[in-house]
């Protein structure tokens, strides 16, 4: 072996060794695990702790019990996930779990951004807790909440919660009854299966300079006046629309949440009341999807399934129905005037959604109690008002001071707006716990797109959404 | 033939300690028999070890296989016969290996090296003083005759080397590493794994002594075929953990209902049933119940449904875009490289400006054609709205107006997006393939061609072609297998709208095959999407291979 070969191995053997040595702070996790079930270590199990114990012992699962507390003195190991959307809020959690590492002596921290939304967060999340190498704590989208607690994959939080003084009425009630759901009834009950991290809602971002050049009513000052409605929001689109040249009135994405709005506002909704079947047929959701549509058919929209914030960015759509989490992408990425409004009211009243997603705790994470400490830290008002400085969220805490907080984040001007989808009895978005959530968006979107598109006339969509397309996703 | 000696020890052992040996190596196996043996009948205790249903069958059978191989080992190995050596030396191979990787990972070693970069990023300047060092020392070295200077300047370059070295590894924390790596090595099972790899590889080595080969009788032959397989096992190994054995798996539970997270049911043939199951309907009659209707019978008013339309859409779409993307991906290529083969200066540079397109990161690519794609804003549309213009502007022709081609939000054309992506992204692969081909064609059949009177297009359809008929083969072949396994593009480019929107439009078998595995986490089911896609391209490829080899031969 040459001599160069043979110093490139030691170098590498040496950068090997010495890069075990970087994760020597879980090996102090490691007695703590290996001495599960030891009577050692469950004579000195506090109380905190043997509520843990009695959530892992209710569960079958082998791996959540093994669990064991943290000794005293001892650090435990934890990874733990969100889904960031760009660098600035890579940044803004890294620097927020080393604050948590820094005054916490009972864990150590480790964050690990995980893939966008495009980047199947959630397919790899999945596949992780299969192989057994997912992160302690993550955070989930609210709709994915009932998927991994029917598979079995987070942990019921309910006794480790009930022993710190945890308090569900803290957080808006929208979220926390989907997170207190019970699988086996599919109604809120006792469970807790993690804590919201932030909510979001629609806003219209409008183009204030193409509104101007379309010398059509402010939709500000007719929201103020309590004149925005679906005739003045069809209005305003059609004046801007005429403008001309690619310059569209309005932009949306296709996903679920959009054509929601137009089905919620007119007084429809996507499931009957306990969330147990299709309610796509109903004629006040047909309504709000026969608006919608006119808005395609018209013209006055970006076309349906086209992205539709590249061409709001390039300045040429007037109104674009977007949630908080486009806030920072709009600060840097627009060279117009603009701010946001709140979404138009329909016949149904002003109807927003409520986004929201919670940091939940893996089922098998082996320090269940250093794990819901972390995820108390994560959601303190603290935490959250420095997450929402970011702008992207807007704290799940009922609490005036973080609302304020959050109202002081300018541009918008009108951040208010976001705040009253908050309080204007908003739909929260949530998981189908008697259902499959991800089949039933799929068929759902494609059938609205086919809608949309011309390819499905209305009648049929009527006759087919809940009977065929969507129907297996209520089945078993 | 004659026994011959195949190891490296050439010191003189007595025939009675060779005998010794290898009873201590029966010994170890008849002792790996009643482990395996014990293990067996505490997995048919059914107060024993606490495992699923499938688990306790699987390590029922390993228990038994290996209790019955160890027992068969030992006896070869007492009847001295040559099979039992081989045996003997794989299974101790085997084991020594399996309990190296069990301690290594015991002792974190495999999560450590993802700390890997980070030690590097810590420890790169003092590497790179080391490195400047080095270099140093060695041109002070070839400084002949500059007397004492040369010496200095040596041992200044040895100096900085060295001190640097010792920062380096004080930077990195080798003290630490050492510390840690030995902590973790100091629990009892680990140590019990690692003397367990001693005393297998200690069995190995016995067994592979010239003295064993010469009792065994081994021959030259079966020596050079162990050295052989020796050399071989690291590739067998990874072939078998990495490739083969996931290959096996999927196969073994596209029979089972599973979801990768709890337990399995067996299904039996239910998954390809529910796949492949095709129903037809004429004059009027209705599909079978649970059947949609993926295709339309022309001229006999009839329909086809299916048990899965998305899996027959998406191999309808499949086709389509094999039809369309492979020749687009070859011909273009073949006309360029023909291009690029001319000799004249500069097309060097060329082939590297159209090779760039095959380096570059898929998903990078595929971002920037979205942008492309966009309807109102894309660059697309926009040039091809100029491009109308300029034909617009010439006498008699009256086109005016934006061009608002949805690429990737109309149904009718989101395909042939894909299409034009991965045309795009393979044609300069397949183009240095083709000069590569071209560059081998001898030069005498194109002038003897000439003295024929032969014209350009003549040479090229008749000593072009058919000298590259291998290159085509293979150029054809490996793009409709890349064509056929589309995914990333179709992912990306849909994003982040389902993949394999908009109406399924370009949804392909790949794609199915991860929205059932990794988004509904039917596991079982995508593992027989997985085998019926294999299966097809499999056999385009014989089909492919077998036109080739009758041209070849006809040639």
């Amino acid at each position: 072996m040459t001599l160069r070969k043979t110093t490139a191995l030691l170098v590498g053997a040496l950068l090997a060794v010495s890069a075990c040595s970087s994760t020597k702070k879980e090996d102090k996790a490691a007695p703590t695990a290996t001495s599960a079930g030891t009577p050692a270590a469950s004579s000195t199990v506090p109380s905190a702790t043997s509520a843990a114990t009695s959530a892992s012992a209710a569960s079958s699962e082998p791996a959540a019990t093994e669990s064991a507390p943290s000794e005293p003195g001892k650090s435990v190991a934890l990874r733990w996930r969100t889904r960031p959307d760009n660098q600035a809020e890579i940044d803004v959690y890294k620097q927020i779990s080393e604050q948590i590492d820094g005054k916490n002596d009972a864990f150590t921290l480790k964050y690990e951004p995980g893939g966008t939304e495009g980047a199947g967060y959630q397919d790899v999340l999945k596949t992780e807790l299969a192989a057994g190498t997912a992160p302690d704590v993550f955070w989930i989208p609210g709709t994915d909440v009932a998927d991994f607690a029917k598979r079995d994959l987070i942990l019921d939080l309910r006794s480790l919660a009930s022993a710190t003084g945890h308090k569900d009425e803290d957080f808006y009630e929208g979220p926390m009854s989907q997170l207190k759901t019970d699988p086996a009834t599919g109604q809120p009950g006792d469970k807790l299966w993690g804590v919201p991290r932030d909510v979001s809602t629609f806003a219209l971002y409008i183009n204030r300079d193409l509104i101007a050049q379309a010398n059509t009513d402010d939709p500000l000052e007719l929201a103020a006046a309590g004149k925005w409605d679906w005739a003045a929001f069809e209005k305003t689109a059609a004046d801007i629309s005429k403008i001309g040249g690619a310059v569209k009135g309005f932009g949306a994405n296709s996903w679920w949440a959009n054509y929601g709005y137009f089905i919620n506002s007119a007084g429809g909704s996507f499931f009957n009341e306990d969330r147990t079947k299709c309610n796509l047929d109903n004629p006040k959701s047909i309504e709000g999807l026969t608006f919608m549509k006119k808005l395609y058919d018209n013209k006055l929209a970006v076309p349906f399934g086209e992205d539709a914030e590249p061409p709001f960015k390039a300045g040429t759509v007037g109104m674009f129905m977007n949630g908080r989490w486009a806030t920072p992408g709009t600060r840097t990425g627009v060279k117009f005037n603009w701010d946001v409004v709140a979404l138009p009211a329909g016949p149904g009243g002003s109807k927003d959604w409520l986004f929201w997603g919670a940091y939940v705790v893996n089922k098998k994470a082996k320090n269940p109690e250093a794990a819901w400490k972390l995820v108390q830290e994560l959601t303190t008002a603290e935490t959250q008002g420095d997450i929402s400085k970011l702008g992207a969220n807007i704290p799940s805490r009922k609490s005036d001071e973080a609302i304020k907080n959050f109202l002081t984040f300018t541009p918008p001007t009108n951040n208010q707006a976001f705040v009253d989808g908050i309080t204007n009895d908003p739909v929260s978005e949530g998981p189908l716990w008697k259902g499959d959530w991800p089949l039933f968006s799929s068929k759902a979107d494609s059938a609205v797109q086919a809608l949309m598109t011309g390819k499905k006339t209305m009648a049929d969509f009527s006759s087919t959404i809940c009977t065929t397309e969507t129907a297996e996703a209520f089945k078993g | 033939m004659a026994a011959l000696a195949v190891g490296t020890s050439r010191t003189p052992v007595s025939r009675s300690a060779t005998g010794r040996r290898i009873a201590i190596v029966i010994g170890w196996h008849v002792l790996l028999a009643l482990v395996a043996g014990a293990v067996l009948a505490n997995t048919l205790n059914p107060d024993g070890f606490a495992l699923s249903a499938f688990q306790r069958t699987a390590l029922t059978l390993g228990a038994a296989v290996v209790a019955l191989g160890q027992l068969l080992i030992a006896w070869l190995l007492r009847r001295r016969a040559h099979r039992g050596r081989a045996a003997s030396l794989v299974s101790n191979y085997l084991l020594t290996v399996a309990l190296t990787i069990a301690v290594l990972s015991r002792m974190q070693v495999f999560t450590g090296l993802d700390e890997f970069a980070t030690a590097f990023q810590r420890g790169f300047w003092p590497l790179v003083v080391v490195g400047v060092g080095f270099v140093w020392w060695v041109l002070a070295r070839r400084m002949h005759g500059a007397g004492r200077a040369a010496t200095y300047l040596e041992r200044a370059g040895l100096a900085v080397a060295a001190v640097a070295t010792i920062a380096w590894l004080f930077v990195i924390n080798i003290v630490g590493g050492l510390l840690t790596l030995a902590g973790r090595l100091a629990q009892p099972a680990t140590i019990a794994l690692l003397m367990i790899a001693v005393v297998s590889a200690a069995m190995a080595w016995a067994m592979w002594q010239d003295d064993c080969a010469v009792e065994f009788g081994t021959t030259r032959r079966q020596a050079e075929a162990l050295q052989g397989w020796l050399y071989l096992s690291p590739n067998v190994l990874g072939f078998s953990i990495f490739f083969a054995g996931p290959l096996l798996f999927s196969f073994f539970i596209s029979f089972f209902n599973w979801d990768a997270l709890g337990d399995k049911s067996f299904t039996g043939l239910s998954n390809y049933l529910n796949l492949l199951k095709l129903d037809i309907a004429r004059d009027g009659t209705r599909l079978s119940s649970g059947y949609e209707q993926v295709f339309a019978l022309p001229f006999v008013h009839g329909v086809i449904g299916a048990k899965d339309k998305l899996f027959w859409l998406s191999m309808k779409n499949i086709i389509v875009f094999m039809v369309l993307a492979v020749p687009l991906s070859v011909v273009p290529a073949l006309g360029l490289a023909t291009l690029l083969n001319t000799g004249r200066r500069g097309m060097k540079v060329f082939r590297a400006v159209f090779f760039i397109p095959s380096i570059a990161g898929v998903i990078g690519i595929t971002l920037i054609w979205k942008q492309l794609f966009n309807a109102t804003v894309g660059f697309l549309n926009f040039f091809l709205t100029k491009m109308l213009d300029v034909v617009g502007a010439l006498p008699f022709v009256h086109f005016s107006g934006a061009v608002r081609i949805q690429w990737l939000s109309s149904p009718s054309t989101a395909l042939l997006a894909v299409v034009i992506v991965f045309a795009w992204m393979t044609f300069g692969f397949n183009t240095v393939l083709f000069t590569a081909g071209l560059q081998g064609v001898p030069k005498e059949l194109y002038e003897a061609a000439e003295l024929d009177g032969a014209t350009a297009w003549d040479r090229f359809r008749n000593v072009t072609l058919p000298t590259l008929r291998p290159t085509t083969f293979f150029v054809l072949a490996t793009t409709t297998i890349l064509a056929l396994q589309l995914f990333d593009i179709v992912y990306a480019l849909t994003a982040p709208s389902p993949a394999g929107s908009p109406d399924n439009a370009t949804l392909t078998p790949v794609v199915y095959l991860y929205r059932r595995g990794f988004e509904r986490f039917d596991q079982g089911y995508a593992s027989a999407v997985a085998w019926v896609l294999f299966v097809v391209i499999f056999t385009v490829t014989l089909v492919q291979f077998r036109r080739q080899q009758r041209q070849t031969e006809g040639v």
